[in-house]
């Protein structure tokens, strides 16, 4: 199957200073070749391709690639951690499609290629926390939603943005059964309020690693929100409304006495079943390699994010 | 033919004594296999819950199996197969003990503090710490000796093997992240073999009255 990479429009290919590619460089090529359209073979069955974006200086361990692209929580694809990787590779997603639409000047259907226009690419190195007490340290390409939701133009109703993630169970295997899919309603749905969508964390991320996203991680276009739980960071996103209403939300309508809307990461308070107070880390090695850490406020992004919650007096930390 | 005859041709039974040495196989050699993989950083993104989510359902497969085991034998009036059933049933208790071992010391990097605090505040550890903790006093009481000396008491607190079930089942699910999972589908071959051995259950309810 044919695929045009999707990281290769012109308005992407700027200063070769700022812009590097972190694969060519490994490779010592020269940038330029980082702009070249062969297809990248990766570890999975699953086409990505190299994406070229401007480079993030963080310098926190990395998980490696391949515990990143085979370890995840998509139970669209399964609810074993390791389902997703063996039952996604077939996954569509191109042609694909995010339609924008409620409290906004400019709606309507935006094809993935557009939207790839919009803004340059920069990697974020962000620890992503899972609320099940491990976390990983992913390199992430993309672009500040904020940046992307502008365009809309937002009108003063838009309190609040739901995202919602592909409903396909023809590919999609846990969609089809209550039993396949850990008892979730599909669509997967997600929210943020206006503030935190519009803050510059908030990434918009379109690949991984320097490549585009595999199917497994939500592919083609994903959410990451790194001082919340990994919860909130949905998956293949086909649809953003900008809403009034505090729009519902996949796991608190599950589960409501354990996860909140607002779920930002916090060591003192605890899930109903375990405790939040450290994580393991998920790092290259075995058995006796093992490292934990203590688990920081906002996931160690108080300093940027705590503002946001100054006037919110319920509990935003559930 | 006196009984303690029948005993000695059970007890060196060569069918019997192959069976045995199989089911030493099937139980030992996953748990080594695993611990190696997991050593060598060959068990996915994050060894330490496979190698605890692997002991633990061990140790409920191992247990059920004993049920079975005890259920079969008596259906089929084969008390070849009721001579496998402590064995399986020690290693319901090593399995467990490996799950503990590795939540103690992979997940929770020896912080013992930190470890008796989540016994006793989160209730799914709770609950499985006492399931643990009754398979050890069925194991410390396997002994051919100590079912002498306990009498009628021995089988009494061996019927603990019904409850700790219960608690391994309701740890299992509670565990889980979403309320629907596959503990659920352990939780009914529980009930089902809890009814199938529900006069063993009534008698020993009796006791208490």
């Amino acid at each position: 199957m044919k695929q045009r990479p999707p990281s290769l429009s012109e308005a992407q290919v700027t200063d070769e200073q700022l812009y590097l590619n972190r694969r060519q460089l490994m490779k010592g090529a020269a940038a330029l070749t980082a702009l070249s359209a062969f297809p990248a073979p990766a570890q999975a069955a699953a086409k990505v391709y190299p994406l070229t974006y401007r480079k993030d200086s963080s310098d926190l361990p990395l998980t490696p690639e391949q515990k990143v692209i085979s370890y995840n929580n998509f139970y669209e694809f399964g609810t074993d951690k390791g389902d997703p990787i063996k039952n996604a590779q077939h996954f569509k997603t191109s042609p694909w499609q995010v339609t924008v639409s409620g409290e906004a000047e400019k709606t309507g259907a935006f094809t993935l290629e557009d939207i790839l226009k919009w803004n340059p690419l920069e990697e974020r190195i962000y620890r992503l926390r899972c609320v099940e007490a491990w976390s990983m340290v992913i390199p992430w390409v993309g672009f500040p939603l904020a940046d992307m939701l502008k365009r809309f133009q937002p009108t003063s109703k838009a309190k609040y943005v739901a995202f919602e993630t592909l409903f396909d169970p023809e590919q999609m295997p846990g969609q089809r059964s209550r039993w396949g899919g850990g008892g979730i309603n599909y669509p997967y749905v997600e929210g943020l309020t206006i503030a935190e969508a519009m803050h510059p964390l908030t990434l918009m991320a379109v690949g991984l690693y320097g490549k585009t996203l595999p199917p497994q991680n939500g592919a083609p276009i994903r959410l990451v929100v790194p001082w919340k739980y990994g919860f909130k960071s949905i998956k293949s996103i086909v649809s953003i409304t900008f809403t009034e209403q505090r729009p519902r939300t996949t796991w608190s309508e599950l589960a409501p006495n354990e996860y909140g809307f607002f779920a930002n990461v916090n060591p003192k308070v605890a899930h109903p079943r375990w405790s939040q107070a450290s994580e393991r880390i998920i790092g290259s090695g075995g058995l006796f390699a093992q490292k934990r850490r203590d688990t920081e406020l906002y996931n160690g992004y108080a300093e940027q994010v705590a503002s946001l919650y100054s006037n919110i007096k319920e509990n935003h930390f559930f | 033919m006196p009984d303690v005859m029948v005993q000695r041709i059970i007890q060196n039974h060569p069918q019997l004594m192959g069976f045995k040495a199989l089911l030493h196989g099937a139980c030992l050699l996953p748990a080594l296999w695993i611990f190696y993989l997991g050593a060598i950083d060959s068990l996915g993104a994050d060894p330490v819950k496979a190698l605890i989510h692997f002991y633990g359902i061990g140790a409920v497969h191992c247990l059920l199996a004993t049920l079975v085991v005890s259920l079969l034998s008596k259906k089929l009036r084969t008390p070849l197969l009721m001579r496998c059933r402590r064995l399986l049933g020690l290693y319901v208790a090593f399995y467990a003990t490996l799950h503990i071992v590795c939540f103690l010391v992979f997940e929770w990097q020896l912080q013992w503090a930190e470890v008796i605090d989540e016994i006793i505040r989160r209730p799914y550890i709770t609950f499985g710490f006492i399931a643990w903790l009754i398979l050890v006093a069925l194991t410390l009481t396997s002994f051919k000796r100590a079912q002498r000396a306990m009498g009628a008491r021995w089988s009494q607190l061996h019927s603990l093997v019904y409850l700790s079930l219960a608690l391994i089942l309701l740890h299992f699910y509670w565990s889980q992240k979403s309320p629907w999972n596959q503990a659920i589908a352990y939780a009914f071959a529980g009930a089902a073999l809890l009814y199938l051995k529900r006069s063993n259950l009534l008698n020993w309810l009796k006791l208490f009255k």
